[in-house]
């Protein structure tokens, strides 16, 4: 990481790849949620 | 073996820390002696690159299994093999005896290859061991790491190890608190927050004990580690995108795209199965097993918050069948994760729907299909053409290990299962993994796990190599 990756632009990075992550994971849920409701 | 030595003697496992001591000393004089051999001038051509990635894993494979098979708790040195090219391929599967009960040292030590193994040995090597820079980019290339992230090679192992170390840092403290929450001990928390951790951003699937995810019985934990694990089967092009400024990237990189389509269509595939057979009684039972293990397959982690024999007697087969799928599609290509990888399959299904394109269009019309991947780039014939042979190579090993294993008398949707899970560096086991089990099945599965993890080119090349030079012998001998 040069200076192309600064700490602030790291850490933005990182939050947003968490939030993606948190994302799908949600999304799974979600899923889950609709076929135990269609059953 | 440094580390794992220090984390036996802070635990007082003086037998543990013998058996490091033990194998530091002869990984040293094995490593001296080939250092000297193979000593040159010359800057290694793509083939040496390759012959030495793939070698690499195979020389690792050996030296590593000693503290294991020191430690009394593996039945052959064949089974202390297949663990460290497991853990070195961060696959997770294992024929370890009495995991409940080996040293913290030993521990530290599973834990470490696949960590190390995830971020690929010959990076290891780049890093901290080579000076000059003329040949390690091809070496790089042999290992299946491909994406130019940056021009200097020695600059592209750093940062992949920055992204991780600083991701292994929060991850243990989150993991460590998590765990603490739970009951465990603080001292311990922070090794199981860091075991944890390390297994599943390398995708590995190893865990301090057998059950594996059920031993915390914790969601927070599962949730957490879930996070961990999807991040590490990102491709390290897409981490250093997003962490430079281009966060739109991750919602428009074809890999992810790709990605969540396949994870959303086998979940939902899982979700039939598990409901038409009535296994959990509401939503949060259904996403807390399915989803994790789904995305633990896809990811090609192998973290497993059920028992093994439950893929059998409780999912069923479709169940296994959606499982097996997104364990053969796998992680992103550059990443620690296996499989065919989110970027084949983007571009291929791209490349057939320009196809169609094509045919239904007039005969005069110039129809040409797109992709992105940190760049908007044409797709063009030669690009499809690769991702499909590459795809087609692994499906030829998921089905030969398949079929080694029905010729054993395994089920056939047993024997597919455990043969993905190898070759596609997964780790999940319905149960045909163990000790037990044929010796020509062990070399399968090692063969498999080493094949997928390099994704085959530089395996070939030192097949190649060998043979070559197997023949010149030959004829030397016979114009002698």
């Amino acid at each position: 990481m040069r200076a192309t990756v600064s700490p602030r632009r790291g850490f933005l990075g990182m939050l947003t790849e968490v939030a993606f992550a948190c994302g799908l994971i949600g999304l799974g849920f979600v899923v889950s949620w609709l076929f135990f409701l269609g059953r | 073996m440094v580390i794992p030595m220090v984390t036996s003697l802070v635990f007082r496992e003086w037998a543990s820390a013998l058996d490091f001591a033990i194998s530091v000393i002869l990984t040293l004089l094995v490593g001296y002696t080939l250092a000297l051999i193979s000593r040159t001038k010359n800057t290694p051509g793509l083939t040496h690159a390759m012959v030495i990635a793939a070698g690499s894993w195979l020389i690792a494979m050996v030296l590593s299994g000693v503290p294991y098979m020191l430690s009394g708790h593996m039945k052959s040195f064949l089974d202390a093999c297949f663990d460290t090219m497991s853990g070195y391929t961060t696959t997770g599967l294992f024929l370890l005896q009495d995991l409940d009960h080996i040293s913290q040292g030993l521990n530290m030590w599973r834990h470490l290859l696949t960590y190390v193994g995830g971020q690929g040995i010959v990076v290891l090597a780049l890093t901290f061991l080579i000076g000059s820079t003329g040949g390690a980019f091809k070496i790089m290339v042999g290992e299946g790491k491909e994406e130019k992230l940056e021009p200097n090679v020695r600059h592209i192992a750093v940062l992949i190890w920055r992204i991780s170390l600083i991701y292994l840092g929060v991850g243990t403290v989150v993991l460590g608190l998590i765990a603490m929450a739970n009951g465990i001990k603080p001292y311990l928390a922070f090794f199981h927050g860091a075991y944890i951790f390390m297994s599943a951003w390398s995708t590995g699937g190893f865990a301090p004990y057998s059950q594996n995810m059920l031993y915390y019985h914790s969601s927070a934990m599962e949730i957490a580690s879930m996070v961990f694990f999807i991040l590490g089967s990102f491709n390290f092009a897409l981490h250093y995108a997003v962490w430079s400024g281009n966060r739109k990237e991750i919602l428009r990189n074809v890999e992810i795209v790709s990605f969540t389509i396949t994870v959303l269509t086998t979940f939902s595939l899982v979700c039939l199965a598990l409901i038409q057979r009535g296994v959990y009684p509401n939503a949060v039972a259904l996403f807390r097993r399915g989803f994790f293990q789904l995305i633990s397959g896809h990811t090609t982690t192998g973290q497993s918050n059920i028992y093994a024999r439950t893929f059998v007697r409780e999912w069923g087969p479709l169940g296994m069948l959606a499982t097996t799928i997104a364990m053969a599609i796998g992680a992103s290509a550059a990443s620690t994760g296996g499989g065919f990888k989110g970027l084949r399959m983007g571009i291929i299904v791209k490349g057939i729907a320009t196809d169609i394109r094509k045919l239904l269009s007039p005969e005069r019309a110039v129809v040409t299909g797109h992709y992105h991947h940190l760049r908007d780039s044409v797709l063009s014939e030669g690009v499809v053409k690769s991702a499909a042979l590459i795809v087609v190579l692994y499906i030829l090993i998921y089905v030969v290990g398949a079929v080694v294993g029905m010729a054993y008398g395994y089920p056939m949707a047993d024997a597919l299962f455990e043969s993905v899970s190898a070759g596609s560096n997964t780790g999940l086991s319905c149960g045909v993994t163990q000790a037990t089990m044929p010796t020509l099945m062990k070399i399968v599965y090692i063969l498999e796990m080493w094949m997928g993890r390099l994704e085959f080119l530089s395996v070939f090349t030192l097949f190649g190599f060998i043979a070559t030079s197997f023949r010149s012998m030959r004829h030397g001998k016979a114009a002698a």
